[in-house]
């Protein structure tokens, strides 16, 4: 048992390795599929151990979705606010710099997880109900701070209701994967283009630390645990929107300080996503849900072992995502930087249209438009995360 | 740059015109039970099938529609229902989840 359940651990880390480094592949999506072929599997291994894969490629994908974000300025839903920070230092000559503060976040913040795990989930729970009652106005606030934030303010309010529209037309199209062409037009596909327009090239990679000062470390790392924590039990609610609130407890630390709390924020939430699962019996993702189907109840013992694999996994993950930094680094100057966008926008293009179809190119099209605007008006992107933000606000207040 | 702005701004408020209208105007297809999956989660769908068991509660009906193969929960805040079991059934509602499990909260239902 000991064995496979190694080897699951492995397995994981492979595919979530894949489905990190190709732009657009989701853990969900991955997840859903072996759930799909769970009866084929299942003849052969036990439920528990597909869990242990499922954990362990999420965990893998939560560290290392960093690096495409980064280097190839094409997030997924989770990375979305990263993009900027990130491509900036990767215009400086630090791509792996940045990565590093990421895993940096990701790593502290899975220990700082851990170690808190009971007094976070007594705490969420107990402000659970007090919570929900006044999510609407939570997320008003978190809105109106971020736009009043913002130089641009009135290019900020259009921007969040213009994106809080489209996510209100895209919800109400009833269609499947309707998020992988409206986050993937908003904040990949529109970055590309604008790289090619700009003609812009990668220079030189360095390979150094980039130096941050302990108190902004524990700021990042400790709002990320308590962001992360709060919304694990919110419907709707994933990392991007944990970034702000947690960006907002965080206070000024900076792009290096945000990177380290983006990627803390997306470990943290997995993690805390299925202590939730534990004590609340509350499936808050796909990967979860899929775990959760295997396993019915999940016991302590196997809740622990989740625990055991996730840090496992977290240091290899934080090994690998350096080591395939450095390749990039490596690499990327060496490729004509506009031929790797298109690439990436014709796969991309393919990937949407295979899961959402012609509607699905309609959405990436009209998002890509849609993001293309923050950088031409010299406008924050995040105010773009009302397309989930606003539709949010409408559920909890009709 | 001020062109390409022009050309966002034009292009993102057509678009998404386009989208609203579409949104308003899509008739919701008919789907397979086995198609359903986390995918759908919030969705509003439009399934057929026969009834299998039917449970009255408080306020609600739960009734399991399946269609030879595959079976699918269905939730209706209404407990004056006529359905019986065996009874072939359309429904028109939103797929939630419920304890790990899909569902459909029925917004309405056809028989026949």
């Amino acid at each position: 048992m000991l064995a496979e359940i190694v080897l699951a651990a492995i397995g994981g880390l492979i595919a979530g390795c894949f489905t990190g480094l190709v732009p657009g592949v989701h853990v969900n999506l991955v997840s859903i599929i072996l759930l799909g072929l769970s009866g084929f599997f299942l003849e052969f291994t036990e439920p528990l151990i597909l869990a242990v894969f499922i954990i362990s490629m999420a965990v893998t994908h939560t560290i290392l979705d960093a690096v495409p974000t980064i280097f190839l300025g094409a997030p997924d839903s989770d990375q979305v606010l990263n993009v900027l920070p990130g491509h900036r230092m990767l215009l400086n000559g630090d791509g792996y710099g940045a990565v590093r503060l990421t895993v940096v976040g990701s790593l502290g913040g899975l220990w700082l997880a851990v170690l808190l795990i009971y007094p976070v989930v007594l705490f969420v729970e107990k402000i659970y109900p007090f919570l929900q009652r006044y999510m609407a106005y939570f997320l008003i606030f978190i809105v109106i701070l971020l736009i009043l934030r913002d130089k641009e303010r009135v290019w900020a309010l259009i921007l969040f209701f213009i994106s809080g529209v489209l996510g209100l037309g895209v919800f109400g199209l009833n269609m499947k994967d309707s998020l992988l062409p409206l986050l993937s037009g908003l904040f990949g596909t529109s970055s590309l283009v604008l790289s090619i327009v700009n003609k812009i090239k990668i220079p030189k990679q360095r390979f150094r630390r980039l130096k941050v000062k302990n108190n902004i470390l524990f700021r990042a790392i400790g709002s990320s645990v308590f962001a992360g924590g709060l919304v694990s039990l919110l419907p709707g609610v994933g990392s991007a929107q944990a970034s702000i609130v947690a960006s907002q407890i965080a206070g000024k630390i900076g792009d290096r300080g945000f990177l380290i709390l983006v990627g803390g924020v997306n470990t943290v939430n997995f993690v805390l996503s299925f202590v939730s699962l534990f004590v609340l019996n509350k499936a808050r993702n796909g990967a979860i849900v899929v775990v959760s189907k295997f396993l019915g109840v999940l016991t302590l013992q196997n809740f622990i072992l989740f625990i055991g694999v996730s840090l496992f996994v977290g240091g290899v993950g934080a090994a690998l995502a350096l080591s395939l930094s450095r390749i990039f680094s490596k690499q990327i100057v060496k490729i004509k930087y506009s031929v790797l966008c298109f690439s990436i926008i014709l796969f991309v293009t393919l990937l949407v249209f295979i899961f959402s179809s012609w509607l699905g190119l309609l959405i990436l099209f009209v998002s890509t438009m849609v993001g293309l605007i923050p950088p031409l008006v010299n406008c924050g992107r995040n105010h773009l995360m009302g397309c989930l933000i606003l539709p949010i606000i409408l559920f909890f207040l009709l | 740059m001020a062109r390409l702005l022009l050309i966002a701004v034009l292009t993102s408020v057509i678009g998404i015109l386009i989208i609203l209208y579409i949104a308003e105007n899509k008739e919701v297809g008919l789907l397979e039970i086995k198609d359903i999956d986390e995918g759908y989660l919030d969705q509003v769908v439009r399934v057929k099938g026969t009834a299998g068991r039917v449970g009255l509660g408080s306020g609600v009906t739960i009734l399991n529609l399946n269609d030879g193969l595959y079976e699918i929960k269905v939730i209706a805040f209404d407990n004056s229902t006529l359905i019986k079991s065996s009874m072939p059934l359309e429904v028109y509602g939103v797929v939630t989840m419920y304890k790990g499990e899909l569902e459909i909260e029925a917004d309405e239902i056809k028989v026949g």
